[in-house]
């Protein structure tokens, strides 16, 4: 079959990378219509984004992979494999494991806008992976276009050849076909022989209940055939492979085989997902390849919370949610712990905030699951006098203060691309922020890098809603962790009516502790209803007090009148009253609704 | 002989106040005259409690006249509220409390009561109520302030209400009742002083002082979502004006009997107090509530369904059998709403149960943290416990 085993140098396998809205998703879908596969009416928007929760948020968190089949203007047949990639900066594991199986990329950059700070980190990650990059100038139907401009900063800040850049409006269907066209011409072929062992990188996979893990591979050299008896490389474990296809838009369409520069997927019914992981080498039982494929990074997790349900009875829940959602998340790590105030729940490490949003969002919504999250935090690390050293992801385990030596903290190296207007607020977020200034690079008259050092806690605290509004939107933001520096942290303690919640205690620079316990104290004190007697709300660093504010005990809750005609009503409303309290939460004897945890702890990240 | 109260509601008024959402509106004579009419015809048949007592004993002897009407029961209270009582001539009034007199046996001391707004009765109106056997009036009076009573759009003045008092007194009446409103928007401590001051000098033998809640769809709620209206007292402030008039009434003599409610002594509402205590209660006229033989019902609020065919069974709604359990709780939150609290031993008594054994719990609780006092047998809400009543009584619930 032609089209299975497809001449390999017909074959594209290319991703499209971009900052957040330059309009990623909408030119993919735009090209699945273009090259057929859907009409324009059997299409949904931005089809690639197939969760719930990516077509609402506009944003592409799973990558995604799709067939194409393109007749290209020199009347050769083409097969294109394009795999979405997420665009956000807490995603970068995802789009790394994605260009791995890529050989080229489209860089889409909005021509109103110009290259924005994931322009560059995605770009930077590609050529990094050795792929071959084309821009392409996007809505340039808009008023406010500035394509020429555009072309030259990309050849200016990237330095990758720009002036014949297709000018498109994925939304409008301008320029499609220069885009597919370019991609025939630009792009390479992928290299590898058909002929050699089986050598295959996975690079996603997700769970079936009927076919058991599906796996998302890229065949470097040889052939991935039905029946086949293949061995992954690291995890040592073997199957016979049930069934091997390639990418529909949304389904699976099986084949005969993918031979080497092929995108697809096999079953084997895999029972365990860690047999299969994402970045191991595929190679076949009888005749295996002598080196695996580099693997590539595997994400840590940089910011951890806990998370609870908020009724307790639903922890088996949350925990098979867990591992359901782990599968098809590897960047997701969770491990049992408990609360004082929430009960049993799980610590849960994420990529960043976004990620955790994400998940949150997917629990709720998929599993719906009610839960409990605590305060973010990042990891530290602490060094003992003993002379061993922890990794503190939960502030409740520090170690008594006499046992610690010295405090560790993550450091990331920011980029932030502003326009000169706002340089001089955004420095000072950045020194608000502990952050320590590196340097200042104009990409042209108005708008300019800054390069701040910045400890990852200060982060994960509404970093991105200030750097939203004190450049009034027009800031973008990337960040790589650099390193762990030695740091003066403390643990505060939050009390509510002298009793510490161990879910709202986190760790924080002993020079902005009084700050961040003001604020806590305060917004807790909107969020907790008023009681029988005044509750205090206290901000305590190590025993002392540093912040207090009272909720004052309830003045008035009662019915002024109450005849014959009133007796039924006004029962309704006492049942309802009562059922208002089963979702409090009692903490030193104070109900707390279970939303004040999530209300206190709300971060609006800045996507 | 079990106690009964009779309730019959009057659903007209002058003109609809900006903050009342009780079945009531403006209708011409005609219309009520039907109305009348049709009150008059539902009572002598013994409706509304004829039907669901006769649909529960299907398998018994079917609904005999003297079940319908209640030969087992004697009324101790009657009450025609609204809407504006008053507004019914006494020609009216006598045909109403006639057809209850032929219906039921009527204890001889009973209280009967018309609710009767300033402005609405003559002198000479009043005098002829008095004759018809009404003992008791209670009197909207609401404020004493003007400007606050065209806020609330009173059709009256305090000067009407002063004279309306006046000639009350003048028609023989010794039982007044007035109500006061408290806690209104643009009303700051000092000006509701001020009414209170003024409507004792009326030297009523009964008070009623609410606070006024803003109920949703009401003229005086949609001002308040609009942002029109002047600020209403917080809780704190509200909760000053309610302090003092317990205390100011004191010196006159009315102690606080219930939440809202203030009265010389032997001067209480029998007819509510039957309400908080559980006594059965069958009412009359446009969407009127029944407590009777185990089951709360109410009359269609369709005027004119119910003045087509006043006695047709389909015209009770909602008829609700009330389980033991429901009927403890409504013994408990009914009962906790007057000072006097509630008896263990009746307790017992009603429902074979210890108080202290169904409810151990939220009288610890309660009694702990001193919004409830324990009196022999007795438990009663403290000052702090009126205060946060629905605290309290949503904890009753079982």
């Amino acid at each position: 079959m032609s089209e299975t085993s497809g001449a390999q140098q017909n074959i594209r396998n290319f991703c499209i990378v971009a900052h957040i809205d330059h309009g990623k998703s909408t030119l993919a879908d735009r090209m699945i219509e273009q090259t057929g596969l859907l009409t324009s009416r059997e299409m949904q928007d931005q089809i690639l984004d197939n969760m719930d929760l990516e077509r609402e948020r506009g944003i592409t968190i799973k990558s995604q992979a799709v067939r194409l089949i393109y007749r290209a203007k020199d009347g050769q047949e083409y097969i294109f494999n394009l795999i979405d990639t997420p665009g956000h900066v807490d995603f970068n594991y995802e789009v790394s494991r994605s260009l791995a199986a890529c050989d080229g990329a489209i860089l889409v950059v909005d021509a109103t806008q110009g290259i924005q700070a994931q322009t560059l980190a995605n770009v930077y990650l590609a050529l990094e992976h050795d792929l071959d990059v084309f821009p392409v100038i996007n809505k340039i139907d808009l008023p406010s276009a500035m394509p020429e401009e555009v072309k030259q900063e990309i050849e200016d800040v990237i330095g990758i050849e720009a002036m014949d850049a297709p000018l498109i409006s994925a939304k409008q269907g301008i320029g499609i076909e220069d885009v597919l066209e370019a991609v025939v011409a630009k792009l390479p072929a992928p290299d590898g022989d058909p002929e050699a062992p089986l050598k295959a990188l996975i690079f996603d996979s997700l769970y079936d209940s009927y076919k058991g893990v599906i796996v998302f591979l890229r065949v470097r050299d040889g052939r991935l055939r039905k029946g086949m008896k293949v061995r992954m490389m690291a995890s040592g474990a073997e199957a016979e492979v049930v069934e091997v296809g390639y990418f529909g838009p949304g389904r699976f369409i099986p084949c005969d085989e993918l031979a080497a520069g092929a995108v697809g997927y096999f079953t084997a019914s895999i029972k365990n997902i860690r047999d299969a992981r994402v970045g191991d080498t595929v190679t076949e039982k009888n005749r295996p390849c002598t080196e695996p494929l580099p693997g590539y990074k595997k994400a840590q997790p940089m910011v951890y919370c806990g998370l609870y349900p908020s009724d307790s009875a639903r922890y088996p829940d949350l925990k098979d949610a867990l591992e359901k959602l782990q599968l098809n998340d590897a960047a997701l790590s969770f491990e049992p712990e408990t609360s004082l105030a929430l009960g049993f729940g799980f610590r849960c490490g994420f990529l960043g905030l976004l990620h955790m949003e994400v998940v949150l969002e997917r629990l709720e919504r998929e599993y719906d699951l009610d839960l409990i999250s605590t305060a973010p935090g990042v990891i530290y690390k602490i060094y003992k006098t003993d002379g061993t050293m922890v990794e503190l992801t939960n502030p409740s385990n520090l170690p008594d203060p006499s046992q610690i030596e010295r405090m560790e903290e993550p450091i990331v190296n920011a980029e932030i691309m502003v326009t000169t207007d706002y340089i001089g607020p955004i420095m000072q977020l950045c020194q608000e922020r502990r952050g320590r200034y590196l340097s200042t690079d104009y990409i042209e008259k108005t708008r300019a890098v800054l390069k701040y050092e910045l400890p990852l806690n200060e982060i994960i605290y509404d970093f991105f809603d200030a750097l939203k509004s004190r450049s009034r939107g027009y800031a973008s933001f990337d960040y790589e962790l650099k390193a762990y520096e030695p740091s003066t942290l403390v643990k505060m303690d939050i009390l509510v009516n002298k009793e510490p919640v161990d879910a709202l205690s986190f760790i924080v620079h002993a020079d902005g502790a009084y700050e961040r316990g003001r604020k806590m104290c305060e917004k807790l004190k909107d969020e907790i209803p008023r009681q029988l007697f005044d509750v205090p709300i206290q901000a305590a660093v190590g025993g002392r007090i540093i912040a207090r504010e009272t909720v004052k005990a309830m003045r008035k809750d009662v019915l002024a009148k109450c005849y014959g005609g009133d007796i039924s009503r006004k029962k309704k409303l006492l049942e309802k009253q009562k059922e208002g309290k089963k979702r409090m939460q009692i903490v030193g004897n104070v109900e707390i609704p279970k939303e004040a945890f999530m209300n206190v702890l709300k971060l609006d990240s800045g996507d | 002989m079990q106690d009964l109260s009779i309730y019959i509601h009057i659903p007209f008024c002058v003109r609809k106040c900006a903050y009342c959402d009780f079945l009531s509106s403006p209708q011409d004579e005609e219309t009520r005259e039907k109305y009348v009419c049709a009150l008059v015809r539902s009572i002598r048949a013994g409706a509304p409690f004829c039907a669901p007592v006769e649909q529960n004993q299907a398998h018994e002897d079917s609904c005999s006249a003297e079940k319908c009407r209640a030969e087992d029961r004697l009324v101790r209270t009657i009450y025609l509220g609204g809407g504006t009582a008053s507004l019914l001539t006494p020609g009216q009034i006598l045909r109403i409390l006639e057809a209850v007199f032929d219906t039921f046996r009527v204890d001889p001391d009973a209280e009967i009561t018309l609710e009767c707004n300033p402005g609405t009765a003559s002198p000479e109106n009043l005098l002829a109520f008095r004759r018809c056997d009404v003992n008791r009036l209670s009197v909207g009076v609401q404020s004493m302030n003007d400007r606050e009573l065209a806020m609330l759009g009173r059709i009256h003045t305090a000067q009407d209400a002063v004279r309306t008092v006046r000639a009350a007194r003048g028609a023989g009446f010794e039982n007044l009742s007035l109500d006061l409103m408290s806690a209104l928007p643009g009303q700051d401590f000092e000006t509701f002083r001020a009414s209170l001051h003024g409507i004792m000098q009326m030297e009523p033998e009964h008070l009623s002082v609410y606070s006024l809640i803003l109920e949703e769809g009401t003229p005086l709620a949609e001002r308040a979502l609009k942002g029109t209206l002047p600020e209403i007292p917080g809780d704190e402030e509200d909760r000053r004006m309610y302090y003092y008039t317990r205390e100011y009434l004191e010196r006159f003599g009315l102690e606080q009997y219930e939440i809202s409610n203030y009265a010389l002594p032997g001067r209480q509402s029998s007819h509510n107090v039957g309400y908080w205590t559980g006594r059965e209660y069958l009412g009359f006229g446009l969407g009127a509530a029944s407590w009777y033989a185990g089951r709360r019902f109410h009359v269609t609020r369709s005027l004119q369904q119910f003045i087509e065919d006043p006695c047709h069974e389909k015209n009770l709604e909602e008829i609700s059998v009330l389980s033991l359990r429901e009927q403890m709780e409504e013994f408990m939150f009914l009962g906790l709403r007057m000072t006097q609290g509630v008896s263990g031993k009746d307790f017992l008594q009603r429902f074979g149960q210890e108080m202290d054994e169904v409810y151990r719990d939220p009288i610890r609780r309660f009694t702990d943290a001193g919004l409830l006092v324990r009196e022999e047998d007795r438990i009663r809400l403290t000052f702090r416990g009126l205060d946060l009543a629905n605290t309290v009584m949503a904890e009753f619930l079982l």
